[in-house]
């Protein structure tokens, strides 16, 4: 024992200078949205000014959620393709609903879009855990489905604004609670990942699936409940755009799926499963809001976006591997 | 030769039904027929040290045991009654521990965690919420007792370990739940002369407090000296179960090779 606390005292400045670059590494993701925002700033002023920034969050929290549901599935070691596509379809499935039975209370109408991303999750879910699907055919299968669904229902219309209850797109509309309640989920999955048994029991799954089985804990099980989950925040997201747009466009969620890889893998989530921490997708978030936003005042064609959404998955990939060997050289060492 | 190994007085000592019974326990995996109908007793207290070639059947039976895969045919019997054990929290319910060969362990988590994995201690006051610091406490007091260097550390990733360490961890696991049976399917494996003298104390203590295990091993000396029983698996089929007392370490070695020889040739 005291040979230990002597042995502490040696190691002191070593092991302040190591804790410090653990921290930093591990949450890269925010010098690199620092960095990245200086940089962009001193290219495009305008960027600089504080309502610039708060709008910056505020473009971001639609996608934000769908980043919730993607970073949920890679942290459980499977990901999920038909992400955009839920958000697109629940959105619109719910639009339609109200738009055509007007005698929805405008209430209830809040949770229709969450409820249908919810069930899609589940189905999912249901494919890749009960009936073991791999998960890369099904929500490939899925984002098809789901799209062609959008457009079906929507008779292959935008629905306008001026035939949804004005609380339905209160949440999307309103910036105060559209910042502050995705931070309030943020927070409250980070407890459920972090603090509860279902939620380490998706990190253990998402380090090995046989592990967790012959540890007791029934990876059919939480397959659902993860795929379940990315379902319900696609639909969040789906609800959040919508109020963000005033609309539900007939293209949305078609650029979503994307940018939910390069924001969760930028911001620490391991491809390889079992790895990140959920509030660094804050970070991975405004990192990619402040690069949506550079490229939208240069007025950067969509196709354009597209190419650097491609290339910002690569080097997101790269980023992080080359962060987790830096980490990795620490750790052993300690 | 014979004649010794049909002398099995020390069942009819036991006024008690067995711990653990199986009777006819097939397992097919595909065409391999992994287990062609073994028979096994355990009692309270005691060791039995299973043992054979690689392939034969040990880690299969066990799994069967854990819950973790189901037989194609066969009875199990805990404490007298017929018990099906469904999946791992089945086995735990009945006080079933096991540390398998595969060292279940998530390498990019922390010690403590993974040695509550699928049962980790929550909070006493709100119940669905984990309780980090009792966990990290149990976890480094339990290191401790083993004489692990990794009790300083429960913390620390599970994948910077080595292999004995990891194996360490394992044996940990199964030594912190109280069980009525204990498994260990070559805990030994890795390990240094000091680690295994450890988990060798570990299974004489589990004598002293009554419980029973199964000490899956390929060395023999090891199986000898704390087994009360032998078991020889061969190709599925038990082919030896003797006590321990009526053979020195080198006839029972003896024994085995004729026996697995002649098995083998047979089949
Ligand atoms: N999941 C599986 N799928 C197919 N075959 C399997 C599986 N598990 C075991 N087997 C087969 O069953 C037989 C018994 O394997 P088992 O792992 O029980 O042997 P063992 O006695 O534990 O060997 P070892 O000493 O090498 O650990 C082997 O022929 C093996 O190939
Ligand atoms: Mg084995």
């Amino acid at each position: 024992m005291e040979c230990g606390i002597k042995m502490k005292s040696r190691n002191q400045g070593f092991r302040l200078r190591e804790a410090t670059s653990l921290f930093l590494l591990e949450n890269a993701v925010w010098p690199l949205f620092i960095a990245t925002y200086l940089i962009l700033g001193i290219i495009q002023p305008v960027i600089f000014s504080p309502t610039f920034l708060t709008y910056i969050l505020y473009l971001s929290i639609p996608l934000g959620f769908a980043i919730i549901a993607q970073t949920i599935c890679l942290i459980g070691g499977v990901l999920d393709l038909s992400v955009g596509s839920i958000v697109g379809f629940s959105a619109m499935l719910a639009g339609v609903i109200i738009k055509e039975f007007k005698l929805i209370p405008p209430e209830l109408s809040l949770i229709l879009p969450v409820f249908f991303g919810l069930l899609c999750g589940m189905f999912n879910g249901y494919f890749i855990g009960f009936l073991k699907l791999n998960p890369f055919i099904v929500t490939l299968a899925t984002m098809m489905a789901y799209q062609g669904l959008k457009i079906i229902v929507a008779r292959g219309f935008t629905i306008p604004g001026g035939y949804l209850p004005e609380i339905y797109l209160f949440p999307g509309s309103n910036m105060v609670f559209s910042i502050s309640s995705f931070l309030v989920a943020i927070v409250l999955v980070w407890i459920f990942l972090r603090y509860t048994k279902p939620g380490i029991h998706i990190y253990v799954v998402g380090g090995s699936q046989d592990v967790a089985h012959m540890m007791g804990i029934d990876p059919r099980k939480m397959l659902f409940i993860i795929f379940s989950l990315s379902g319900l925040f696609a639909g969040i997201s789906g609800l959040y755009y919508t109020g963000f747009n005033r609309s539900v466009p007939i293209t949305l969620g078609n650029e979503v799926l994307f940018p939910t890889f390069a924001a969760a893998i930028i911001s620490g989530v391991s491809l390889k499963g079992g790895r990140g921490n959920i509030l660094n997708v804050v970070g991975g978030t405004l990192l990619l809001g402040v690069i949506e936003a550079f490229l939208v005042t240069y007025a950067i064609s969509p196709e354009a976006r597209i190419v650097g959404y491609g290339f910002m998955v690569l080097i997101a990939v790269l980023f992080n591997q080359f962060r987790d060997n830096l980490r990795d050289s620490i750790l052993r060492r300690v | 030769m014979n004649e010794k190994s049909t002398v099995n007085l020390e069942h009819y000592e036991h006024t008690k039904p067995p711990l653990l019974s199986l009777r006819n326990i097939h397992k097919y995996f595909g065409k391999v027929h992994a287990l062609k109908g073994v028979d096994l007793d355990i009692y309270e207290g005691e060791v039995i040290g299973l043992i054979g070639d690689n392939g034969a059947g040990k880690s299969t039976l066990t799994k069967i045991i854990a819950g973790v895969i189901k037989k194609d045919a066969g009875e199990i019997y805990w404490m007298g009654s017929k018990v099906e054990i469904k999946n791992v929290n089945d086995a735990r319910k009945l006080g079933i521990e096991v540390a398998f060969q595969e060292m279940t362990l998530i390498d990019s988590l922390d010690i403590g965690l993974n040695i509550f994995l699928g049962r980790e201690i929550t909070n006493q006051r709100i119940p669905w919420i984990l309780d980090y610091n009792r966990m990290y406490q149990e976890s480094s007091r339990i290191l401790r007792q083993l004489g692990l260097r990794t009790s300083e550390n429960p913390k620390r990733e599970v994948r910077f370990l080595s292999g004995g360490e990891k194996q360490g961890i394992v044996v940990a696991r199964a030594m912190l739940f109280h069980s009525k049976l204990v498994i260990l399917d070559e805990p030994t494996r890795n390990l240094s002369v000091a680690g295994v003298r450890m988990v060798l104390d570990f299974i004489r203590s589990l004598k002293e407090r009554k419980i029973a295990c199964i000490f899956i091993s390929h060395t023999l000396h090891h199986v000898y000296e704390v087994a009360d029983r032998i078991v020889l698996l061969s190709l599925g089929e038990k082919i030896l179960d003797v006590p321990k007392l009526q053979y020195t370490v080198e006839e029972l070695e003896r024994l085995i090779i004729e026996r697995t020889l002649k098995h083998n040739v047979s089949v």
